[in-house]
């Protein structure tokens, strides 16, 4: 009988030594908090729920005490998920969803709209010369300035790619977290700054009726558009042929299988994939980190600056066109579609509950998704 | 460029570069859309001296059209009814903007053998590949 007492409470102390509570890290433990603050976010608060919960999850598994669930842990299934992101597979895939679901029709209405996409980037640029003066080396610096194109499977493949082989991937994690957590407070970030940057009159601009678009200009465009900027930047070839594909398999409306099944399944699948082992990149030794807090602080820089970049060049256009032109739909330039678009909306009905921005806003927004993927190309041709 | 030595004449070179090469990807994209839309309105426009004949011919041609549809009303399908379907195809066939003119001739009661959710469902399903 005292044998079986003395195997029993053998077995009970190598369990217990071997468990979590008697190897877990402090900082394992304030991980495990910060997973729980972004699930409370994710599911109550629903800040961008369908990423949020999949990334902080993940989070939560890669710092579970001896658990090895890490995306770096070799062996594990986060493990070989996360080779799609490792390889730059997961991005260009979601954009080719996110293609399928895009209406570039005001944009193609209304071309000008263009150069409010370029605008907003300026914040990626003026983010990467930040980065460099806080000591970030040229490729993390050109990583952590891509949060500003408020853009993630952007900010994910461009940082996958600078990254790799530099000993640095573990930062990938922390931009992810950064880049959709700012998207997720684009309506908290942008308004003030676009109310502080325009006027009352400025902002009480009603635009022009956009012309109808033809179907045959919708065919078109996404051909157009991967041919010239994949000759101009063949580095963003992968992610505009994706978003490109996916919008014309859409416009052409002769392939209503392949749009369903890329704007459900495949894309539900890979966001899936993408959130939970970009979360489970972000093990405590890593991601409690004094970069981590300048990366979160750089993300919201850059956020800002591109926000305020696309305003004042909405304010030039307002006055080279003579008013015709609500500045307030500078800021949707960021890409964050089509929450951005939203806000303008929203700011520019606070002034006049009449007027309705979000279709002009729909325009420099959808150009910002382009733009962003151009501003990536340069970057990782330059620091790749 | 040199990224072992990276410093700042070549930091404000990557900014400078990213401006320039991103304004013009999309000024190029400005253009030629622009100019792809003064085409298509130009070919719009050129069709427009036959359209409006043709626009004008369509109300004296449809008017009948709906007085032919009101016989089949007599076996239970409405005006308003008539008028409505007749509306949706006239909206749908003008967004293809090919320019025709189309007469409805007539309105028939489909067989109320499957409903047409039960329908949908089954074509949905299946439909080949």
């Amino acid at each position: 009988m005292s044998d079986v007492l003395n195997i029993f409470t053998g077995s009970v102390t190598d369990i217990w030594t071997t468990s979590g509570f008697m190897n877990a890290d402090w900082r394992q433990i304030v991980m495990l908090g910060v997973a729980c603050v972004l699930l409370y976010l994710a599911i109550v608060k629903q800040f961008e729920p369908l990423l949020l919960l999949p990334i902080s999850f993940g989070m939560l598994l890669a710092n579970l005490p001896l658990a090895g669930l890490g995306s770096h842990t070799e062996g594990g299934l986060l493990y070989y998920l996360y080779q799609g992101v490792s390889l730059g597979i997961y991005p260009p895939l979601i954009f080719l969803g996110i293609g399928a679901m895009t209406d570039f029709g005001p944009l193609i209405a209304n071309p000008k709209s263009f150069l409010l996409g370029a605008a907003a980037q300026g914040g990626i640029f003026f983010t990467f010369v930040g980065a460099i003066a806080l000591g970030f080396s040229p490729q993390e610096a050109g990583s952590i300035a891509i949060i500003g194109g408020a853009d993630g499977p952007t900010a994910i493949y461009t940082s996958t790619t600078l990254l790799r082989g530099t000993g640095n991937e573990a930062m990938i994690g922390s931009i992810a977290v950064a880049a959709y957590s700012y998207m997720a407070l684009v309506p908290l970030i942008q308004p003030p700054i676009m109310k502080v940057l325009t006027t009352k009159k400025e902002r009480a601009v009603v635009m022009d009726q956009l012309r109808p678009v033809s179907r045959t200009e919708k065919i078109i465009f996404p051909i157009i558009v991967t041919m010239l900027v994949s000759f101009l930047v063949p580095s963003a070839a992968s992610l505009v042929g994706m978003l490109m594909l996916g919008n014309l398999m859409k416009e052409s409306g002769v392939v209503d299988r392949l749009v369903k099944t890329a704007t459900n399944e495949l894309m539900n699948i890979i966001t899936i994939f993408l959130g939970v082992t970009v979360g489970a990149t972000t093990t405590y030794d890593v991601f409690l980190t004094w970069d981590t807090i300048k990366i979160v602080i750089l993300g919201l820089v850059a956020f800002c600056l591109g926000t305020a970049c696309g305003v004042l060049f909405g304010k030039l256009m307002y006055i080279f066109t003579g008013g015709k032109v609500n500045p307030l739909i500078g800021s949707a330039g960021v890409s964050a579609v089509p929450m951005a678009a939203r806000v303008s909306q929203k700011v520019g009905a606070e002034t006049d509950p009449t007027n309705f921005l979000l279709m002009h806003a729909m325009g420099p927004n959808v150009s910002g998704v382009i733009g962003s993927a151009v501003a990536a190309g340069v970057l990782i041709s330059i620091l790749g | 460029m040199n990224l072992e030595n990276f410093g700042w004449p070549e930091t404000w070179a990557t900014v400078l570069t990213g401006f320039v090469v991103v304004f013009l990807a999309l000024i190029l994209l400005i253009i030629i859309f622009w100019a792809f839309g003064k085409v298509m309105d130009n070919l719009t426009k050129n069709s427009k001296p036959a359209a409006p004949a043709a626009d004008l011919a369509p109300p004296v041609r449809t008017v009948p059209a709906p007085k032919k549809a009101v016989e089949f009303a007599a076996d239970g399908v409405s005006d308003d009814v008539i008028a409505a379907i007749t509306g949706a195809i006239s909206a749908i066939l003008a967004e293809e903007g090919d320019g025709k003119t189309y007469v409805v001739r007539s309105v028939k009661r489909v067989r109320k053998s499957r409903g047409a959710w039960g329908r949908a469902g089954m074509e949905e399903n299946t439909r080949p590949f």
